[in-house]
């Protein structure tokens, strides 16, 4: 018994002790822990043959007329990053070329579904469905990748990786905002062009910034299957804005599993 | 019964209050600070507590006290939508747990009474969100919702004397009062309701936002007009407010409205056109940049006064100029962001301020500009970062608490270079800092972070206070709350400072006031105390 007794007076005082006892945090590794900026690129030991151009136009060319690549699916999101508070738009859903599309998206935390079919456009938002009127853009998913094209001669490729479960050959190319914006043909920058030449405050921004683009092509299949561009832009009273724009591409000719709700399903539930 | 009943009563209602203290101070703690070590823990007091009651009374005991915890849940999880739900909720669980105990537990009314009445008093006499903290602090203040939109998770919140009376008060955005929310959800029935309806759904909506100034007044927490706020003391709560960018780049806060700039169907088309996305993003980013350098004349930050010495700072056009000591200087630079300011080892006082890196820069005399240290981003995560100057060893040189992932203290060097004091955890990745001030009545300020639980993985983080010792840092208290928006100040003018803080996506102020009380020994003692009459209780049956 005194021996029990003992047992639980010292088990009684662990406990306390754990309890009372001030903890210290004791520091981890005093030195600073490396980042990934400006980090040089690892080098790929397979060079390919052909260069970035030649895999990007080749992924365009099939992206558009391979009979495999005209269903799949898609995820993609927009972070930004300033200070501590980070905001970010998403988009998901699936790809039926010449038919539609479905997107399932987020901005600024207020979810909604987006889909396009046929000539057909609706809204979900609130659990409602409404037409979507405003006069469409083109139904045409990999606009805007031929705007790299003049840069991609310059691409670095990196070494070989899979992408959600597919062994893919990545490019990358790395400039300034102003570069890119003083090189790239794409109609989108326009009236940025237009702008710079009453706003020189701009062109400081457009100097200091930093453009990052990946293209991740499927070795097999030579089409697109990630895309990412990190824009880093010097940003008033609060250093710089990290945005991370990331997409993947993938299931492609996943003809079976994808399902874009037929204008006659949404019409039951239309609201307006 | 050969006991006195009012001493009975007495009893089972100081057991309750009791299992209270030990529940919440103890117990709770216990699991979410060691987690699976807190069971290692319990489990055998638990056997013991079990066997230490004579069986006679075991059940009694047993139920009596399940019986008190989960009444005391039920009741501070009833539905509290509308009074109705509320006291009807709270009805039920009292009859359904109060008839289980009296029948299951064969405890006499006057147990059942006691047990009813604490769980009762627990949740009606005092604000729960103290026993999250009461080891050390009371709940002194929590605010109503200040914001009814449909999208923001918080604002950036100071503490400023607005009114110079001496005391601190809280500064934050809100639209409680502006957006009221509606008494029920609308159905829409006729055509020209489903119209409007479908025409609000479609677009995303501009939101009234205004600056809310809460002030304590009288014994309560009370805002302050906003036309009774004069315009230069407007301009120096607009310079103190964090610098924020909630919404950045989908939305813009202009004229006491958050506006958007994207629209559904548009964005989700644009960026649909995948090989574009970037593209708009930069376009979208640069739009707002621009309008935002219009709307400063260019200006990339502006501060009338920073630390002691430094005054009518400005940066522009790659030019930092400024007063330092009231002497002008100037020089080039490539920071967008003026930070705070340190001291530095030769007596002077550093500008801290950030662009791509985070540069000290000292002034010479002939009011040039020298970058003095450096912390690049290859070096730390700067761009989620935030930096906190504070002396804490004393020496009057201030250390930079810089909050990342990892976080460090940075003691600046004489020859220009940092040594590194305290690194956070290499497996830490929810560690941070966020202030250095005094509370309460204590005598020397202390380092107020976020930090996880000690052994668990998950990422949720407690505030709590520290103190620098060179083995580490020694934790002086917890708040087992998530906050952000930590400030320090003294709010009801008795000139002691409290916590003010909120969580994420409540928009509800929290004022957290430190009680000299030692309510974590005390509760041991009772623990101890009640552990010791049991098993005097039940060697004297035995």
């Amino acid at each position: 018994m005194r021996k029990a007794t003992k047992a639980w007076a010292l088990l009684a005082a662990i406990c306390t002790a754990s309890l009372l006892g001030g903890c210290t945090y004791e520091s981890g590794t005093k030195a600073f822990a490396t980042t990934n900026f400006d980090q040089k690129p690892e080098q790929t030991t397979t060079v390919q043959t052909e260069s970035g151009a030649e895999w990007l136009k080749t992924a365009l060319e099939k992206g558009k007329t391979d009979k495999e690549a005209q269903t799949y699916w898609y995820r993609g999101y927009v972070k930004n990053t300033i200070l501590s508070r980070t905001t970010t738009s998403m988009f998901e859903g699936a790809v039926i070329n010449g038919k539609g599309y479905n997107v399932d998206a987020r901005i600024a935390a207020q979810p909604y579904s987006y889909y396009r079919v046929n000539d057909k456009r609706y809204i979900k938002a609130k659990d409602q469905f409404v037409t979507a009127p405003d006069e469409p853009l083109a139904f045409d998913v990999l606009k805007g990748f031929e705007d790299w094209l003049p840069f991609m001669d310059k691409a670095v490729q990196l070494p070989e990786e899979k992408v959600i479960g597919v062994v893919s050959v990545p490019f990358q190319l790395k400039m300034t905002g102003a570069e890119w914006l003083k090189n790239s043909q794409s109609p989108l920058f326009e009236p940025l062009k237009k702008q710079l030449v009453e706003r020189p405050d701009l062109d400081y921004i457009l100097k200091e910034s930093t453009i990052k683009t990946t293209i991740w092509f499927g070795k097999e299949d030579r089409l697109i299957h990630q895309y990412e561009t990190w824009i880093i832009l010097p940003l008033p009273e609060a250093g710089t804005m990290d945005q991370q724009v990331m997409f993947n591409l993938f299931k492609y000719d996943d003809t079976g599993g994808i399902h874009i709700k037929e204008p006659e399903e949404v019409e039951k539930y239309l609201l307006y | 019964m050969r006991r006195n009943p009012i001493l009975e009563t007495i009893s089972w209602a100081l057991y309750a209050i009791a299992l209270f203290l030990i529940y919440h101070l103890l117990v709770k703690p216990a699991f979410l600070d060691l987690t699976w070590i807190a069971v290692l823990i319990f489990l055998p007091l638990l056997a013991f507590c079990y066997f230490v009651v004579h069986p006679s009374e075991r059940r009694q005991v047993l139920v009596f006290t399940i019986g008190f915890l989960l009444l005391d849940r039920a009741l501070t999880r009833v539905d509290v939508k509308t009074t109705a739900a509320l006291l009807i909720g709270g009805a039920i669980a009292i009859i359904v747990i109060a008839l289980l105990v009296k029948w299951y537990g064969r405890l006499n009314w006057r147990a059942v009474g006691s047990l009813v009445l604490i769980a009762l008093l627990a949740n009606v006499t005092f604000n729960r969100d103290t026993l999250t903290a009461l080891s050390h602090f009371t709940v002194k203040y929590e605010s109503d919702r200040l914001y009814n939109g449909d999208w923001v998770d918080y604002f950036p919140l100071t503490l400023h004397d607005v009114n110079g009376d001496g005391s601190m008060e809280i500064i934050t955005y809100g639209n409680a009062e502006e957006l009221p929310l509606p008494e029920e959800i609308e159905k829409p029935e006729t055509e020209e309701e489903k119209k409007a309806m479908a025409e609000k759904l479609r677009h995303l909506q501009a939101e009234p936002v205004s600056l809310y100034v809460l002030t304590w007044k009288d014994g309560q927490m009370v805002r302050m007009p906003n036309d009774q706020i004069p315009a230069d003391t407007m301009e120096i709560i607009k310079e103190k407010l964090p610098t924020d960018y909630p919404g950045f780049p989908y939305y813009t806060m202009k004229d006491g409205q958050l506006v958007p700039n994207v629209q559904r169907q548009p964005y989700a088309e644009g960026m649909m056109q995948i090989g574009t996305a970037p593209y708009r993003a930069f376009m979208l980013d640069m739009e707002n940049i621009a309008n935002q350098l219009a709307e400063n004349e260019g200006s990339m930050d502006v501060r009338q006064t920073l630390g002691s010495k430094y005054s009518d700072l400005h940066i522009k056009d790659g030019m930092l100029t400024g007063n330092y000591d009231g002497k002008p200087f100037g020089g080039m630079t490539k920071s967008t962001k003026l930070l705070t300011t340190m001291m530095l080892p030769d007596g002077r006082e550093g500008l801290v301020v950030m662009g791509e890196h985070l540069s000290v820069l000292t002034i010479d005399p002939d009011g040039t500009l020298t970058e003095s240290y450096t912390l690049t981003r290859k070096q730390a995560e700067l761009a989620t970062g935030e930096f906190i100057p504070a002396d804490i060893d004393n020496d009057k040189v201030d250390e930079l608490l810089v909050a990342g992932k990892p976080s460090y203290i940075l003691k600046p060097k004489q020859d220009g270079t940092w040594e590194i004091l305290w690194a956070s955890g290499d497996r830490d990745k929810s560690f941070r800092f966020s202030n250095f001030a005094t509370i309460g009545s204590n005598e020397k300020p202390e380092i107020v972070a976020k930090a996880k639980s000690w052994v668990s993985n998950h990422d949720l983080r407690y505030l709590s206070g520290f103190d620098y010792t060179p083995e580490g840092l020694k934790q002086n208290w917890r708040i087992y709350m998530p906050l952000i928006n930590v400030q320090i100040g003294d709010i009801d003018g008795d000139k002691e400072n409290e916590i003010v803080a909120n969580m994420h996506n409540t928009h509800r102020i929290l004022v957290f006031k430190q009680h000299n009380i030692p309510v974590f020994g005390l509760t041991i003692a009772i623990f101890v105390g009640l552990l010791g009459y049991g098993v005097v209780r039940r060697f004297r049956h035995a």
